[in-house]
Order: structure tokens, then C-alpha cells, then sequence
């Protein structure tokens, strides 16, 4: 009997593990959009400019760094 | 004279029957295949007696039986028998056979004495001799090398041991290799072992008994302790589970470790396995018993613990600071080869946040065009690793150097250049695999190597949570397991702060002044007080002295 209990609170919190902090929030390093810098700019009429640089991991890092531009803004109103 | 009785023919003759596959073999008990050679006693009939060990052993190439007449006993006629390749032949020659056929008398000529007590007082030669009652012993005996004799009139028999194995010269130890210290390590002789040992410890008190451990192979295993120092208990353990294996066989003394584990299902090895003499001897000295298996340089030392199987010999030979830094580096070394892919794996799938900018976009411009995810990634590169290791071992030495190059091609540069895996990755997986040869005892590397995996699957799904759980997994099954009743962590856990000095660290000679205190209840200290070396008051100069 306690050796059933046992066994169930194990598979509780196994569940709970991997529903909690499982791979379903696994990121390759790649797929991440790194954001270098943000600049914020207010243009007439209440509204504010966003822009974002992202860094491009296939042009920075290694011997690449500094012949392109290392990485892509994104702006949007 | 007495003569054999009737029953005893039966199972004789039913045993010869059985022995030419005349019969189906009679099973005595359950389903044992193994016939046993009955119980019977010797005929005074000379040639009866050499026409059954003709029978029953006459069949095999190595047999030798050689008739001779005992000059001494007015050329009463004897025979003599062995096999050939396990015995000294020109010691038989010289001890049995020349003295039997030209010795003239015995030398004292007591009356009464029989012509058996005659040959072994004063003909035979021979350093070993046992008289045998039965047929069942003297087979038994011949098998292990001795030499048979059998005379005309006399219903019992002599084994005279003079057997020669072949045997390897002493070598350096293939998997425990030192700079400084002794260079010889143990050969597949148990007799030879036991002489480097012996050499080390002079002692009366080192004990050395023996038992023969298989049914079929009767192989010698030896238990050697020093007498006090060595708990009695202990030795009473280690004795009686080894009476406990009724095996057909003990091959090497890996059967013996797998078969007296305390825990056997633990991937550590709880039982310190050697090549070298010396650490064998410090192990003893500190009352432990080792184990030696006939036909294997690895002996056993028990009981052990998990920081002796981190620490080497040459710690204790190369000054304390030394021997600590080493050690540490072995440690950390340890820590690197069972968490550092599950921790690369964990931090940059799930704990990105942790890295420093500049090194997570270089590794993540390493793995663009990388097609798998890091784990999958890992377990090629591991595989392929663990293959070309376990190649490199196997492969006949000259393909050797054709496998080291292959290896080194695919995985250095080809893998790289095909976008299988990133080039931080192979860092990673030959770091692992660095750390995980410094392990100094062999069984203890294994461990790690397979540890490694389930840690890393947890990186990989759990991040470093699952890591910090497979931490706590090991620590709990290590504080768990004892080692012939002795806690393998100790003196760790349970802690003795003094014995601390000679575990993650080597302090000085003249500290360790006590033998362990998992293995000694009193009677520790092993050294005099105030042993810390001092320069002399004075000066010693030639010529200046007053």
C-alpha cells in the first residue's frame, strides 16, 4: 500500500516536471531573434517610432564580424 | 589390505562408462551434468591402479605416465604420472624420477616403516608432497599440475607438487601507469602477485590464505590481510561470500566483484580493482583484505570508498601540495566528464539568458546551417567518440594509426564542414572526453562514461533542473551504498573531520597521523607524534667544529 502511494506521488511529480519545465519550451539558439539594441522616436501626433536591431547569427560572431552589417532593424510604427 | 567394496566398483565403473560416453551420464543431483568422480580407494595392485588413471586421463596429449623401479625399495616397481605442459619437467626428472631409480636405501632404515614414509623421507626431492587416499583426490591434484605416483603394493598414493604455468614476466601496469613511483604492476600469476606484495609488506603478519573458487575451473583466489590490522569480521565477510559462489567458473575477478557487490545494481564499482602492487599494499596496510584471482593482474581491494578510487598512489609520492593540486584537478576533472554536455546542453536550450551576449551569438552563428538540435547533435557526436574509443582498443595495432586518423578527419573537420554538428559541440564532447580518461581506476572511468548519458537526457529535457536532479539522484544513491559494510562515502559522510586531510585533499605525511577511522575503532595511529621535519639547531661545516 505505501509502496502503490509511493509510486503514485512519483508519477505526480513527474507530471508535473515536465509540465512545468519540459522541453515544450526548448529553444535552439539559432531561433532566437537577439535583440542588440532598441531606439524609441516620437513622431508627430502622439506617435512613437520602435525600431530594433536584431543580431543575424549567420553574419556576426567567428571571422565574420564586421564585414556586413551585423544584423536587420525592424522598425514599425 | 583392505579392498574396495562392492559399491564403490559400481560407481566406478559407472563413472568410466559415462567418462567414454558409453552411457548417458548418471546425474547424482538435479540436473548437474558434471559427473563426480566417485570416492574410491586404491587397489595395492599396482597395475590396477594404472590401468584406471590410464582409463580415465590416458586420452588426453599432455599425459605422461612413465614406469620406474624404486631401487631403494629392492626394485619394487612404481609409476609416475602428470601432465606435461603444467609441470616442471626437468624438476621431475630431478627430484622423482632420478632418486627413485638411483637412490640405493633409504637412509635411515627404520624397520617397520612403510615403503610410502620411506620415498617421501628420504628419496623424494620435492618440496611439496600430500599423500592421496582416493582415486577422486589424485585426479583432482594432477589437474592442478602435481605429479602422480603410485607404487606396486601400497593402496594410497603421493602428489608431489613441482607445477610450472606458464607465466608473463612482471610489466608496467597497462592502465594505471606513474611517473614517479614503482613501475611494476601485477601479472596473471597469483603466486608471482603475492611475491610483490610480499616484498613490499616483510611482515609475519601478512596473512595470505587461499580458496579454489569455481566448480569446473577451480581456480585459486586468494585473501590477503594483514593479522590485526585486518577486523576479523571483515576477513569472515570477505571469506564467507566468497564460499558463497558455487559458479562453474571465475574467469577473472571481474565475476567475483559483480558477484559480492553490497549493491549490484549500482553503476559504481564498489570494489577497488588494481594493477599496482603498491596501491594493493597501502590498502592492506590501512586493514584492508585484498582479493587475487588466479590468471588476472587485477586484484581486489576491499572494502573501499569513493575517494580512494579518485586518488592515486603517486599522490603520496610527489609532496603534499602537489599531490593536492592533482587531486583537485581530478575532481573537477570528474565533475567535467559527468555534467559538462548535460550543462552545455541545458544552458543554451533553455537558460539562455544566462550566457554573455558576445557567446551566445557565436554560438548561435556556430550551429546556422545545423540542421538537428543540440541533443541530437550531442548524441552523434558522443556515439562516434565512444565508437572510436572503443575501436582504438579493439583493432589490432597496426590498423591502429588508419582508425586516429579517420577519427580525428571526421571528427575535427569533415562533421564541421557537412554542418552536422557545430564546432563548439566538438569542443565540448573532447573536453568530456579528456576528463573522463583521468580517472585513475578503470572501473570508476566506466562509470562515469555511462552516468554521462541519463544526465545529459535530463539537461536536455528538464534544463538544469533535470541536471541539479540527476545531482541529487547520484549524491543520494552514493551516500546510500556500502562497500563490505562500509559507507562509500565515508569519511565524508559519515563525517570524520580529521580524516578529511586525506580525501579531496593530500595534506602532509606527518598529518596523517591515524589510520582511517571507517576501518579502525581504536588502534588508529600508525605513526609517532611530531613527525614534521625541522632544520637542526646548529650548523654542520667541516672543519669548524669545536
Amino acid at each position: 500500500m505505501y509502496h502503490k502511494r509511493c509510486l503514485m506521488a512519483a508519477a505526480v511529480l513527474l507530471t508535473i516536471v515536465f509540465m512545468t519545465a519540459g522541453c515544450w519550451d526548448r529553444d535552439e539558439v539559432e531561433e532566437l531573434g537577439i535583440v542588440l539594441g532598441i531606439a524609441i522616436k516620437s513622431l508627430p501626433g502622439e506617435r512613437v517610432q520602435m525600431i530594433a536591431q536584431f543580431a543575424n547569427p549567420r553574419l556576426v560572431g567567428g571571422a565574420q564580424v564586421g564585414r556586413e552589417t551585423p544584423g536587420a532593424s525592424i522598425s514599425s510604427k | 589390505m583392505k579392498s574396495r567394496d562392492t559399491d564403490q566398483m559400481d560407481n566406478l565403473l559407472r563413472y568410466i562408462d559415462a567418462y567414454r560416453g558409453d552411457t548417458a551420464v548418471q546425474r547424482s543431483g538435479g540436473s548437474d551434468p558434471l559427473p563426480d568422480i566417485p570416492q574410491v580407494a586404491f587397489s595395492p595392485v599396482l597395475d590396477e591402479n594404472v590401468g584406471l588413471i590410464q582409463t580415465l586421463m590416458g586420452d588426453n596429449f599432455d599425459f605422461i605416465l612413465r614406469r620406474v623401479r624404486i631401487r631403494a625399495a629392492g626394485g619394487r616397481r612404481a609409476a609416475v604420472f602428470f601432465l606435461e605442459e603444467i609441470v616442471d619437467t626437468v624438476e621431475v626428472s630431478e627430484t622423482i624420477l632420478e632418486p627413485l631409480a638411483h637412490f640405493a636405501s633409504f637412509e635411515p632404515g627404520e624397520p617397520g616403516q612403510d615403503v610410502m614414509g620411506g620415498i617421501v623421507e628420504s628419496i623424494l626431492e620435492a618440496a611439496a608432497v600430500a599423500e592421496q587416499h582416493d582415486l577422486r583426490g589424485l585426479l583432482e591434484a594432477v589437474s592442478t599440475g602435481q605429479v602422480g605416483l603410485l607404487v606396486d603394493g601400497v593402496d594410497r598414493a603421493l602428489s608431489v607438487d613441482v607445477r610450472k604455468y606458464v607465466r608473463r614476466q612482471v610489466d608496467i601496469p597497462q592502465t594505471e601507469s606513474s611517473v614517479r613511483g614503482p613501475q611494476d604492476g601485477f601479472t596473471e600469476d597469483e603466486y608471482l602477485n603475492l611475491a610483490l606484495i610480499r616484498q613490499r609488506i616483510r611482515s609475519p603478519h601478512l596473512v595470505a590464505e587461499s580458496l579454489n573458487l569455481g566448480r569446473v575451473t577451480s581456480t585459486v583466489v586468494g585473501v590477503v590481510y594483514i593479522r590485526g590490522l585486518a577486523a576479523p569480521s571483515l576477513v569472515h565477510e570477505v571469506k564467507s561470500r566468497l564460499r558463497r559462489l558455487d559458479v562453474d567458473a571465475v574467469l577473472e575477478s571481474g565475476y567475483i566483484e559483480e558477484l559480492t557487490k553490497d549493491d549490484p545494481l549500482s553503476p559504481f564499482p564498489l570494489l577497488l580493482s588494481t594493477e599496482r602492487p603498491d596501491r594493493v599494499a597501502a590498502g592492506v596496510l590501512e586493514g584492508r583484505v585484498a582479493i587475487m584471482v588466479s590468471n588476472t593482474p587485477f586484484v581486489l581491494v576491499v572494502p573501499t570508498e569513493f575517494t580512494s578510487m579518485v586518488s592515486s598512489p603517486e599522490d603520496y609520492y610527489v609532496g603534499f601540495p602537489y599531490g593536492t593540486i592533482i587531486r583537485m584537478v581530478r575532481y573537477l576533472a570528474l565533475g567535467t566528464s559527468l555534467f559538462l554536455p548535460a550543462v552545455y546542453i541545458a544552458i543554451t536550450t533553455f537558460h539562455q539568458e544566462m550566457l554573455p551576449t558576445e557567446l551566445i551569438l557565436s554560438i548561435a552563428s556556430a550551429r546556422e546551417g545545423v540542421p538537428f538540435p543540440s541533443i541530437v547533435e550531442l548524441l552523434i557526436m558522443e556515439f562516434l567518440f565512444e565508437a572510436l574509443r572503443e575501436a582504438g582498443i579493439r583493432l589490432p595495432r597496426p590498423f591502429g594509426q588508419a582508425v586516429s586518423i579517420v577519427g580525428a578527419l571526421i571528427i575535427g573537420q569533415a562533421a564541421v564542414q557537412a554542418s552536422l554538428v557545430s564546432p563548439l559541440l566538438i569542443i565540448v564532447v573532447a573536453v568530456t572526453g579528456i576528463a573522463s580518461f583521468i580517472s585513475p581506476i578503470f572501473s570508476m572511468g566506466l562509470a562515469m562514461r555511462f552516468l554521462r548519458f541519463p544526465i545529459t537526457l535530463l539537461g536536455a529535457t528538464l534544463g538544469l533542473f533535470g541536471v541539479a536532479v540527476g545531482v541529487l539522484a547520484i549524491l543520494i544513491h552514493l551516500a546510500g551504498l556500502r562497500s563490505f559494510g562500509v559507507p562509500f562515502m565515508s569519511p565524508v559522510v559519515p563525517a570524520n573531520l580529521t580524516d578529511w586531510k586525506d580525501t579531496f585533499v593530500r595534506w602532509g605525511m606527518w598529518t596523517m597521523e591515524k589510520r582511517p577511522s571507517q576501518l579502525f575503532k581504536s588502534g588508529r595511529r600508525r605513526m609517532a607524534r611530531g613527525l614534521k621535519p625541522e632544520p637542526p639547531q646548529e650548523r654542520f661545516r667541516q672543519g669548524g667544529e669545536r
